[in-house]
């Protein structure tokens, strides 16, 4: 687990710290330092000044041993200080003050998705072939295959631009309330990102759902449960529900662990200031720090989420842990 | 697979009926973009190949839309259909002429005269020539029984035979009808810069054609050259042919003669032009700069198609290879895949397709060839994706493997190699082509995604960034409405493929995993 983190956060450190200033031909302390422009009386003064924050940030040193500063940095959440204008101070404060967003709204419409997938999908299961089996499966391979942009346009245009329902701009919006109407404003613009996000990932865990159900259904104990003269429901509920849920268990842990690293698009289109969003702001201003801060931040948590499906799927399989 | 096995596999799926919609679908795609230029005319990026915000043809069905018009030429080859008429000092006479291609290059539709205009007159100064005389005037009738346009083109095509003792001599456009009367250019001969040099006469460059186009919306030289009182307004089609009706469309020659002299002039005058921009164009109308959206669609499908299906095969040919491999294998080199793919795992995909797509787009190697960058996509989108499949193929090799006949082969003394080819492969076959169907639509989407993040990465015309722009202008250029042909199309046509890749690839899944069969 400490490798997989380790070799993450090498990979982290060429893509945000080596492939950029390669691909651009920058030097990355001109970056991070850049000289002052326009007419500068004391230059030698602020040569001397930018060598110090150069000398303090690492970058005068090789390659390979700002490579170990950086590590030592990472494992210790010093992730330095946001660059780029769109924001500034220390990353981790940015991180703490962002998180929160994504975290409402990601876990919220995915818990959502996973309980409604769930049950339309043993539903879907348990009435094969019939015609609200049917409905459903055509109607969630369709948000299936939608891509989540499209569906969030589309709400935005009829919902905001058109019917002004909801704020176009959701953190402007909420952002103007304090107090209880805070909550309020801000469960008014989580609106429209939450039924995007909750149509989007409804169709996976549906389909998963539904395929391991109809597996399940056809197993001997289930025809031995029926042959004792259980009831439908029964049958569905209490002994094939119980086996049916395990792999959608672990990819609800899984899905989990990539909660912070949030819808980048849906919360790009309503304006939602989670660290989705700021992934792609902080790209569009070169904000590397900060990227390079919340792909780490997502790999830890995925880690975190995938140790956690492991002894999940243990506590709750038998089978497993007996073996 | 034996060939009874195979044979029959084929036959249950073409008893599939949603498989055989998929294909149908995945089919008719590859076509469009295998047959793209065929199927349109137009370059996606060619702009005013109508009006803006044109609606499809078949939207003037609705009967919201029902009279936009098309685009509309109006003009006579025929003179007789012209009213000409002239001052004192002028003759005109028609002639028959032979028109060079060359002249005819700068239009962006066909428009064939044959019939000139022979116009000669000799003008002497006085107080009223001073500010110039029309010597010749052809005017030509037209009914417009649709909503006014936003845009239009209009000009002449004339050829200068000779000019003597010219102050200035220019050609004024002039458009009247139920909304007013409107002068819509003055275009001055002489301040046209020569293109070619044949001789001067009176400083203007005489015996060639001048292909005078004008427009209100187009950025052509020749708005350089618009006289002093041409009208540039945004969408001045709404003010010009704002009401239905007969309106009479105008050019006048109009000459200048030097001081205390009199002016010369002999001028072939083609029959103008005057040319709507039509509202409603097309299979999928047009953008806000009169795009061919219909171009831009099919286009479009082929980045769709071939990001998909490149991306897909690679990462079914690594995971396939790198799981049996591993499976096989044993020992270290599983494990050090194995790693390998538990890292690739944890790396959210797209946060580090857009990190990597950003980083490349700023490139100078990709920014001298964009579509470079599509290559560039199908690369990273296999590398992160086959250790999901790379996995599922290892453990159901390493069950196979431990199956009497591959254990039968080995004690034959079979080589790994041959054991992964002759009994390991032909069993995960299934798999492997279900997979290649289903992992194309994460590939479509993501693809689309990011065109719709970064719409400005490139010019190529790609579904997202269709989508992108439109949704642009949705949120900015409200005084147009919303451009729902604009926005619909590339995400029906998103969606319809990515299904149709997830349909097939039930189909074949169930096919080969008999356990997913109906009872």
């Amino acid at each position: 687990m400490i490798v997989v983190l380790v070799v993450v956060a090498a990979i982290n450190f060429f893509l945000f710290q080596i492939l950029p200033f390669y691909v651009l031909h920058v030097n990355p302390e001109q970056w991070f330092v850049p000289l002052p422009s326009g007419s500068v009386h004391n230059v030698a003064y602020i040569e001397k000044i930018r060598a110090q924050v150069i000398a303090a940030m690492g970058f005068n040193l090789p390659v390979y041993e700002r490579f170990f500063v950086y590590l030592r940095s990472m494992f210790t959440f010093n992730f330095g200080y946001n660059v780029g204008g769109a924001l500034s101070g220390p990353v981790i404060v940015t991180i703490e003050r962002f998180a929160p967003y994504t975290i409402l709204l990601l876990g919220s419409s995915t818990v959502a998705a996973y309980i409604v997938g769930i049950y339309l999908g043993v539903v879907s299961a348990a009435k094969r072939g019939q015609v609200a089996d049917v409905a459903s499966f055509t109607t969630l391979l369709f948000l299936y295959a939608m891509p989540s942009f499209w569906i969030g346009t589309l709400l935005l245009i009829f919902f905001a631009f058109s019917m002004k329902l909801f704020p176009i701009d959701a953190e402007a919006y909420f952002s103007s309330f304090h107090g209880i109407a805070f909550v309020g404003a801000l469960l008014k613009a989580m609106i429209l990102p939450f039924t995007s996000l909750l149509l989007v990932s409804i169709g996976g865990v549906y389909l998963i759902m539904r395929s391991t159900t109809i597996d399940v259904l056809s197993e001997d104990y289930i025809m031995m449960a029926r042959a004792k003269g259980l009831s439908n429901s029964a049958i569905l509920y209490k002994h094939a529900l119980r086996n049916a849920i395990l792999p959608i268990i672990t990819l609800f842990a899984i899905s989990m662990g990539f909660i912070l690293s949030g819808a980048v698009i849906t919360e790009t289109i309503f304006s939602w200031p989670g660290l989705g969003y700021w992934t792609f702001v902080a790209i569009e201003t070169l904000d590397f720090p900060l990227e390079q801060a919340i792909f780490f931040v997502i790999s830890i948590m995925v880690v975190a989420a995938n140790f956690i499906a492991d002894l999940l799927y243990g506590f709750l399989d038998p089978r497993i842990r007996a073996g | 697979m034996s060939w009874s096995s195979k044979h029959q596999g084929i036959s249950e799926f073409f008893h599939n009926k949603l498989g055989i919609t998929g294909l149908a679908i995945i089919v008719f795609f590859t076509f469009t973009a295998l047959c793209a230029p065929l199927l349109t005319s137009n370059s996606p990026n060619q702009i005013y190949v109508t009006g803006p915000w044109a609606v499809p043809q078949w939207a003037t069905a609705f009967p919201q839309y029902s009279d936009l018009p098309s685009n509309m030429l109006v003009t006579s080859a025929d003179l007789a259909n012209w009213r000409i008429t002239t001052a004192s000092s002028t003759q005109a006479t028609p002639q028959q002429v032979a028109l060079p291609a060359s002249a005819l290059n700068g239009l962006g539709f066909k428009f064939d005269p044959r019939e000139a205009l022979l116009i000669s007159s000799a003008v002497p100064y006085s107080a009223k020539t001073f500010s110039g005389e029309t010597v010749a005037s052809l005017s030509y009738n037209f009914t417009y029984e649709y909503k006014p346009p936003y845009d239009f083109t209009f000009g002449d095509i004339i050829y200068v035979a000779n000019v003597s003792n010219v102050a200035d001599f220019y050609f004024r456009f002039i458009l009247s009808g139920p909304s007013g009367t409107y002068k819509l250019t003055s275009y001055a001969i002489m301040s046209n810069s020569p293109v070619e040099v044949i001789s001067y006469r009176n400083g203007i460059p005489v015996g060639r054609w001048y292909d005078i186009s004008l427009s209100n919306v187009l950025p052509d030289a020749n708005t350089a050259a618009l006289g002093p009182s041409g009208s540039t307004a945004v969408d001045s089609g709404q003010i010009f042919l704002a009401k239905k009706g007969i309106y009479n469309y105008t050019v006048q020659l109009v000459i200048i003669p030097q001081q205390g002299e009199t002016a010369f002039v002999k001028v072939y005058m083609e029959p103008a032009y005057f040319h709507v921009l039509g509202r409603a164009y097309g299979l999928l109308g047009s953008d806000d700069k009169g795009r061919d959206l219909w171009s831009q669609f099919v286009y479009g499908s082929r980045i769709s198609i071939e990001v998909g299906l490149l991306a897909s095969a690679a990462t079914v040919i690594i995971g396939t290879f790198l799981g049996l491999f591993s499976a096989i294998e044993g020992g270290v080199l599983d494990e050090f895949w194995m790693r390998v793919a538990d890292v690739i795992l944890v790396l959210p995909f797209l946060p580090l397709a857009i990190v990597v797509l950003f980083v490349f787009t700023q490139s100078p190697v990709v920014q001298k060839d964009p579509s470079i960058l599509y290559i560039w996509l199908v690369v990273l989108f296999s590398v992160l994706s086959w250790p999901g499949l790379a996995r599922v193929i290892r453990s159901q090799a390493l069950s196979l493997k431990e199956r009497g006949y591959v254990e039968a082969a080995r004690a034959l003394g079979a080589g790994k190699l041959y054991i992964m080819n002759k009994h390991l492969l032909p069993n995960i076959m299934g798999l492997v082509y279900a997979n290649l169907a289903l992992s194309v639509p994460g590939f479509i989407l993501t693809e689309a995604s990011l065109d719709f993040l970064f719409p400005n990465a490139s010019t190529i015309p790609t579904w997202g960034r269709m989508i992108a722009k439109a949704y642009e202008h949705a949120a900015s250029a409200t005084a147009y409405g919303f451009g729902w042909w604009w926005f619909l199309f590339p995400g029906l046509a998103i969606v319809l493929l990515s299904l149709a890749f997830v349909l097939l690839g039930y189909a074949l899944d169930e096919i080969f995993n008999p356990r997913l069969r109906k009872r």
